[in-house]
């Protein structure tokens, strides 16, 4: 095994494959790292949104020309919809809670019923 | 060394032919994993949705003992990514073992956020959502109190919603690295600098944050290993069925991110890494101050040492915030998602989670 080793052609070329990585891992570890790389992030960033912002007015405007139905307008529908499911929720959370306190105030009751029952009782035998 | 390689030609073309072979395979492998094979199956652990709230949904998970432990865990995960990896599949599935221990386990999926959930911040989710998840497990368990599990995010969601919490219904708290403090939270610190990410900007032209983004964002932390070593790793083992099926199982949860809720965004960003206001104790939720000592229940929180997306010190800090007496710190020397799916998750991380919630996570 140690002779196959030794005439491993090919695991030059691995040794020398995981040396490239590991100094391109690093270099872009402390790139990352860098001031110029967060500052850059944040240009490229800017100019993205600023892109989309123009993108997505202009393909409003446009819409509204046309008298289409836009995003904001399926969004908004779909907004209602879901303050309507929050009010039934609510209304059910109600519900729950109500049954919650009658179910407690029964047991409070039956043990209320029990205890004058057994304390009529004891008089019963005292008498 | 070349010149005893050329000595010894045979070796050579058998190396070389050998060497073919095995990309021959790789490639055929890949072909197949790429084209043939359906997406794997995750999350397959038995269970029925007990309850919903707009795209919430809480999973009940069929016990398999009689006996169960007395008290359920509700497993909260981040409103980021699929909470699935908590149950990735037979076998690595931190779901599956707990329901095999007997415990009586529920999960909150938070779902994938619409555009008109853009609105939606922590307020809402910490005590609309969860408040009712956790009225929910209450009412199916029988229970009077839980156990919370909280991961990543959802540790923090977990503790902002314990210290709001007024009716006494948490016994026990775990966490998996979740961020509190975000005093030096390593690279994201510098990148989202008040003067570099402008947050507002971002939330108010694309309202939600597109999944790829958030996606994006954790692999520039160590970019090589995520967009290079993951592929280069698989390239080497693509002949090991057992290897390709769980590194396609891992790459669909890694790449099925999805929107984080705008407003949500703009006040984790805001709030927890630009102004660390929940360590600091301004952090208000609908006007409440979400104050960390108000926690008294036993709390596990489990660190995993090599996290590069949560750095242990933002983890280890609750330590000092947290007014439990019964609180333990759990180093473990995995990474953010193997701590849970890793080798170290069923080796370490869920045999310690089994054994504290029956043991010192009982003691009051």
């Amino acid at each position: 095994m140690a002779e196959d080793k030794k005439y491993d052609f090919l695991d030059l070329g691995k040794q020398f494959q995981e040396m490239m990585e590991k100094n391109v891992s690093a270099w872009m570890d402390s790139y990352v790292s860098s001031e110029s790389y967060a500052s850059g992030m944040g240009w490229h960033l800017n100019n993205y949104l600023n892109l989309i912002e123009n993108w997505k007015k202009n393909l409003s405007q446009n819409y509204n020309t046309f008298d289409f139905v836009t995003k904001e307008d399926v969004t908004r529908l779909a907004g209602q919809l879901v303050n309507l499911e929050n009010k039934i929720d609510d209304i059910q959370t109600i519900l729950e809670t109500l049954q919650d306190q009658m179910s407690r105030e029964q047991i409070d009751n039956s043990k209320d019923d029990n205890s004058k029952e057994q304390n009529s009782k004891t008089k019963g035998r005292r008498a | 060394m070349l010149f005893s390689l050329m000595s010894d030609p045979e070796r050579l073309v058998k190396n070389v032919l050998q060497e073919a072979e095995n990309d021959y395979d790789r490639f055929k492998g890949l072909l197949k994993s790429v084209y043939e094979e359906a997406e794997p199956q995750t999350g397959q652990t038995p269970k029925e949705v007990i309850w919903t709230k707009n795209k919430a949904k809480l999973y009940r998970y069929h016990p398999v003992k009689e006996n169960l432990h007395p008290t359920p865990i509700l497993m909260v995960y981040a409103l980021i990514n699929r909470p699935y990896v908590l149950d990735l599949y037979p076998g690595m599935s931190l779901v599956e073992y707990l329901v095999n221990q007997g415990f009586d386990v529920y999960l909150l999926d938070w779902g994938i956020p619409g555009p008109e959930d853009s609105f939606l911040k922590f307020d809402d989710y910490v005590l609309d959502y969860l408040a009712k998840a956790v009225n929910k497990v209450i009412r199916t368990s029988g229970s009077d109190q839980l156990t919370m599990l909280g991961y990543c995010m959802g540790g923090t969601i977990t503790c902002m919603y314990a210290a709001l919490e007024e009716l006494n219904r948490i016994k026990n708290i775990v966490l998996f690295a979740a961020p509190f403090d975000c005093s030096d939270a390593g690279l994201f610190s510098s990148w989202l600098r008040k003067e570099y990410f402008n947050v507002d900007k971002v939330v108010d032209t694309l309202g939600n944050i597109p999944g790829d983004m958030i996606d994006y964002g954790n692999k520039m932390l160590k970019a090589m290993p995520n967009f290079y070593g993951s592929y280069a790793k698989i390239w080497e083992k693509m002949w090991d069925e057992r290897a390709v099926e769980n590194w396609r199982v891992l790459n669909k949860w890694v790449t099925d991110g999805i929107p984080f809720a705008g407003e949500a965004f703009r006040q984790w960003i805001k709030e927890f890494y630009q102004e660390n206001k929940l360590v600091k104790g301004q952090l208000k939720l609908n006007g409440k101050l979400v104050d960390l000592a108000k926690i008294k229940c036993p709390v596990l929180n489990v660190v995993a040492e090599k996290d590069h997306i949560v750095l242990p010190n933002q983890s280890i800090a609750l330590g000092d915030y947290v007014g439990s007496s019964n609180y333990e710190l759990f180093s473990v020397e995995a990474g953010h998602v193997s701590l849970v799916v890793g080798r170290p998750g069923p080796k370490i991380l869920w045999p310690k989670v089994n054994s504290w919630l029956k043991d010192a996570g009982n003691k009051h």
